[in-house]
């Protein structure tokens, strides 16, 4: 007769043991932590800025966003780069440090390219584009480190295909969207502090932090980082990239020049 | 200051956040998002130094950095008995547990595989000691199931 359960976990307990501790030695000589002032990042990517006001564009050989608080006063960072990020060669070392250090994060696999016209208005900074070439292929992959959280996840092309993930420490339960929140297909108008609202369609996460986005990725765009307005961020990172456009519930975002040097906008300025 | 708490509190919850890394995601993965982890937490040390459960805010740090390693976690995570050492250890435990929800997984291997109370794992998951023992035992039954191995309660 085979042992109880409890008994082989119990014997079992000794080889987790031993594998960790082994695996931590030879992990010793690994990543450690280092002090980095972002501002001396030694890349100086070839960035081209095509799209300012509520949200920025960054052109990365293809086009993608950077996100983030000014608040954020902290330069320290850590060595130890993301390998899924470290994997695209082209990927300048912010982008390593940024997200390295995100609360949470979402993947995005888009369906299809987008259409010329599509790819102009993200150019133009137009929201609200009618189709998103993104299927509604977006998981929620990491709770935020305040407890539950409440996302919504929409794709317009199959209506309806909102869904709102309660995401607890014991898993997730999705149900329908309903009409309450955001009718699924419809056009929803978000604003940016004192900005202009945009409607925004398609591929939208909310979260009760208040994080909206709407987003394409371009070919080998590493991602993006959002600030929420009380401090947690996302990162939006791409499995089959496209094209990128986002707008953000955030307090200010920092835009990044192509010589490395960056400026801060504040979203709440209403001047 | 902030830096001696920092020591301080990194090193009561660091033994305990790898096990329950290790548990979830395997000790390749769970090592590295230990160590993830505690870079995070030594990059936001601020902010770590207002939070109560330290272990707890960790352990969700590493869960966040787990699945951007592997999105499924391939079989074959957890380390296998070597042949023949532990033949108190039935060759489809291992497999079993893989095949645990992820919640499940650490409780049955916290209580019964590293002897922690429900209690304290309730305490690092940050959930209700009800919600362990549920977890505990449908993490218990199914493993029981895949073993054949009666249970008399």
């Amino acid at each position: 007769m085979s042992a109880d359960v409890e008994s082989q976990l119990r014997s079992y307990g000794s080889i987790l043991a031993t594998e960790t501790a082994a695996a931590v030695l030879a992990r010793s000589g690994g990543a450690t932590l280092v002090s980095v002032p972002s501002s001396a990042a030694p890349s100086r990517p070839r960035w081209h800025i095509v799209a300012g006001g509520a949200a920025a564009a960054i052109l990365v050989g293809g086009l993608a966003i950077v996100v983030r608080s000014v608040t954020t006063d902290e330069t320290t960072t850590f060595a130890q780069a993301d390998r899924a990020v470290a994997a695209r060669s082209t990927d300048p070392a912010v982008f390593l440090d940024r997200f390295a250090t995100v609360d949470f994060e979402i993947d995005i696999t888009p369906r299809r390219e987008p259409t010329a016209e599509e790819v102009e208005r993200v150019r133009r900074n137009a929201a609200g584009m009618n189709e998103q070439p993104t299927d509604a292929a977006v998981r929620l992959i990491a709770e935020m480190p305040t407890g539950e959280a409440l996302f919504e996840i929409t794709g317009n092309r199959d209506k309806p295909r909102s869904q709102i993930c309660h995401v607890t420490d014991s898993g997730g339960a999705c149900w329908g969207v309903g009409a309450s929140l955001f009718p699924p297909g419809e056009t929803h108008a978000w604003s940016y502090g004192c900005r202009p609202r945009t409607a925004l369609l398609g591929l939208v996460a909310y979260g009760r932090v208040g994080f909206n986005a709407e987003v394409m990725f371009a070919a080998d765009a590493p991602g993006v980082i959002f600030t929420l307005t009380e401090g947690h961020e996302v990162l939006v990172r791409p499995v089959n990239g496209l094209v990128f456009f986002a707008g953000a519930m955030v307090d200010s975002m920092e835009v990044f020049d192509p010589d490395g040097t960056s400026e801060v906008v504040d979203t709440r300025d209403c001047a | 200051m902030i830096d001696e708490q920092f020591q301080r509190s990194i090193s009561a919850a660091e033994p305990r956040l790898r096990a329950a890394l290790v548990a979830a995601y395997g000790v390749e993965v769970g090592v590295e998002c230990c160590a993830d982890a505690i870079a995070w937490a030594w990059e936001h040390r601020r902010r770590l130094a207002r939070v109560d459960n330290v272990a707890g805010y960790l352990f969700r740090v590493g869960q966040s950095s787990a699945r951007r390693y592997r999105r499924p976690m391939p079989l074959g995570y957890l380390p296998r008995p070597a042949d023949g050492h532990f033949p108190s250890i039935e060759p489809g435990l291992v497999p079993a547990l893989e095949a645990l929800t992820e919640a499940q997984r650490i409780v049955v291997v916290a209580v019964h595989a590293y002897g922690w109370s429900q209690q304290e794992v309730a305490d690092l998951l940050e959930v209700s000691h009800s919600t362990v023992r549920t977890h505990l035992a449908r993490g218990l039954d199914k493993l029981r199931a895949a073993l054949e191995v009666d249970h008399v309660r």
